[in-house]
């Protein structure tokens, strides 16, 4: 699955804007936690025999709400039994030190040159530059959630590291710049109210819930009718997402002692929301330093640039490293076929860009040979992890859908055939022992599906289990945009062109991210 | 969830007495502390039932099966 080849070609590319894929990881950082991490349910050298389902129901618990309220943007709600001061205080870090009903930002620094003619307010903010009660908080949180070794490097790297409310968006470049955004939505929200009349306050709380309001909009405007077939969502949304709440009410049937009516598919979590792996670049146009004119950014470069990553023994992110969202947001974007990245992602299919094969942030913690090798090579990760969670086949997914309806496409019975021009994979996946032509892991099985229809979206298996979850997250919570009927032509929030905040370019605008 | 510290990966800081891992179906496993899921936990379950039926998961084969994961295919 990973492809072999030194850089993308036309065959690999996709006509998706890059920015989805960074996106749909900012989005499961929103709803879940837990699923890709070594536990008692889940253990990659423990891999026999997997825990039964009902083991894994009871004891998989989700780290995260599973609501789009951006609390990875601004915490949760520090409240809670055992939940000490120090959890306030860290959510108070977030927010900036004198103008209160503003998020705080970093400031990248130099070398430069910036990507624009913008301000230089474009990292993330990171623990250097709060003071240093809000740092020992975070320490004694983190000290009491990690394993010694993780919480050793974390402790060495704290000045570094991102002060948001989760670390997961501090991962990599892409997904830390798009994290930004949100703050810097946030604090633009704030200025347009002072400075117009609209009947707002211009405080915290509208700041928030028009970044909310607007940020869910996008969601399935933006986003879902990005990466999935637009009928099917359409389909989910005339419906009210009947089969996500169905599932939810057998759950909770299942369930009765320990059920706490917001439980997510695990086939949505462990296998067809993978789906974004496959569309991440071995190297992207970041901007015009690295980017054309010049040479692209390696996609390991893009892991460096974080609190993690060291930056080289940056304390802050060098301004040459901020992003040019113009390069990542237009949809169709027209191929320029100088040989350098193109401004697209990869196509969603069965082949992994090379890095995916040798992930340098993960494993590093255990013992080189073969369960490092495992941790550190994604497609091993997302199979191992799906057999180990006991998720049905992409056939018996397809199968159930069908007959409730929910899906109409034919089943791929041998997904064999869809790769007559890879003798290796058609061998392999009909010769193992296991007839995984016929019986395909569910995250395989939804590559394929892409696969089999070009690679350009999710195809019908993929598209209902991604669409049916998120609308159906969204029209769980009364205040979400879908379900107040929001549209960003009713906003207070206009563009310099009096023009609504209807698109992701747009987003980037406003927020003062993009020119 | 109030504030996740830990990225991707690593593992679950072990929950109750050492060794002693709690598979018991009558509860489910509290939140790691530091991870101060505070306002509330979640659940993760199948959308597919009926659970564990043979002809919705793989199958049990020998050694080749079982190292699957490892193949370049």
């Amino acid at each position: 699955m990973i492809d072999q080849a030194a850089s993308e070609t036309t065959d690999t590319d996709s006509t998706l804007p890059p920015v989805l894929t960074y996106w749909g990881q900012f989005l499961d950082h929103e709803l879940t936690a837990r699923t890709d991490r070594e536990s008692l349910i889940t253990s990659f050298s423990n891999a026999h025999p997997p825990q039964s389902s009902s083991v894994v129901e009871a004891q998989l618990r989700n780290a995260r709400t599973p609501r789009f309220d951006l609390d990875s943007v601004y915490g949760g709600i520090p409240t809670g039994d055992g939940v000490s001061a120090d959890v306030a205080t860290v959510i108070s870090g977030m927010r900036h030190p004198t103008q209160i009903n503003k998020m705080r930002v970093g400031t990248a620094i130099e070398p430069g040159p910036l990507p624009d003619s913008l301000d230089e307010h474009r990292d993330l903010p990171r623990y250097s530059q709060v003071q240093d009660s809000v740092r020992q908080a975070a320490l004694r949180l983190a000290q009491a959630s990690m394993s010694g070794e993780d919480f050793a490097a974390f402790e060495a790297t704290l000045p570094l590291r991102a002060l948001i409310g989760d670390q997961r968006n501090d991962e990599n470049l892409i997904v830390a710049q798009f994290h930004l955004s949100f703050l810097r939505f946030h604090n633009k929200a704030v200025d347009f109210l002072a400075s117009h009349d609209t009947g707002w306050i211009a405080d915290f709380h509208s700041a928030q819930l028009l970044t909310r309001l607007h940020y869910q909009w996008l969601i399935v405007e933006g986003y879902l009718k990005g990466i999935c077939q637009p009928a099917v969502v359409s389909r989910i949304v005339d419906s009210r997402a009947t089969h996500f709440f169905k599932f939810r009410a057998e759950y909770d049937a299942r369930q009765p002692a320990i059920r706490l009516g917001n439980a997510l598919p695990l086939e949505f979590s462990a296998a067809a929301y993978r789906f974004g792996h496959s569309m991440v670049r071995a190297a992207y146009d970041h901007n015009n330093t690295f980017g054309r004119p010049n040479n692209p950014a390696a996609f390991d470069l893009l892991f460096t640039f974080t609190g993690g990553g060291g930056m080289f023994g940056s304390p802050k992110l060098p301004k040459n490293w901020v992003i040019d969202w113009s390069r990542f947001v237009v949809a169709n974007p027209p191929k320029i076929n100088d040989g350098q990245a193109e401004r697209v992602a990869r196509k969603i299919d069965t082949e992994l860009a090379p890095p995916l094969g040798v992930m340098q942030k993960e494993g590093n913690n255990l013992p080189a040979g073969q369960l490092q090798d495992l941790f550190k090579h994604l497609a091993r990760r997302n199979l191992r992890r799906g057999y180990n969670l006991r998720l049905p086949t992409g056939q018996a997914v397809h199968r159930y859908l069908r007959q409730h309806g929910a899906v109409t496409s034919p089943p791929i019975e041998d997904v064999s055939t869809i790769f007559a021009g890879k003798p290796n994979m058609q061998d392999f996946l009909t010769n193992s022992g296991a007839k995984f032509h016929q019986r395909t892991p569910l995250w395989f099985y939804c590559l394929a599906e892409a696969e089999q229809s070009g690679g350009q979206s999710l195809g019908e298996v993929g598209s209902w289990l991604v669409a049916s979850t998120i609308i159906g997250v969204l029209l769980s919570d009364p205040d979400s945009a879908l379900s107040r009927d929001f549209t960003p032509s009713q906003s207070p929030l206009r563009m310099n062109d009096d023009s609504p905040i209807d698109s992701i370019a747009k987003w980037m605008k406003f927020a003062v991210v993009m020119e | 969830m109030t504030v996740m510290f830990q990225s991707h990966g690593g593992t679950e800081k072990s929950e109750g007495a050492p060794g002693a891992p709690d598979l018991s179906l009558s509860r489910a496993a509290p939140p790691a502390d530091g991870d101060i899921a505070v306002d509330e936990q979640a659940d993760f379950g199948y959308l597919v039932p009926p659970l564990d039926a043979p002809k919705t998961t793989f199958l049990r084969v020998a050694r080749r099966s079982a190292n699957w994961m490892n193949s370049e295919a």
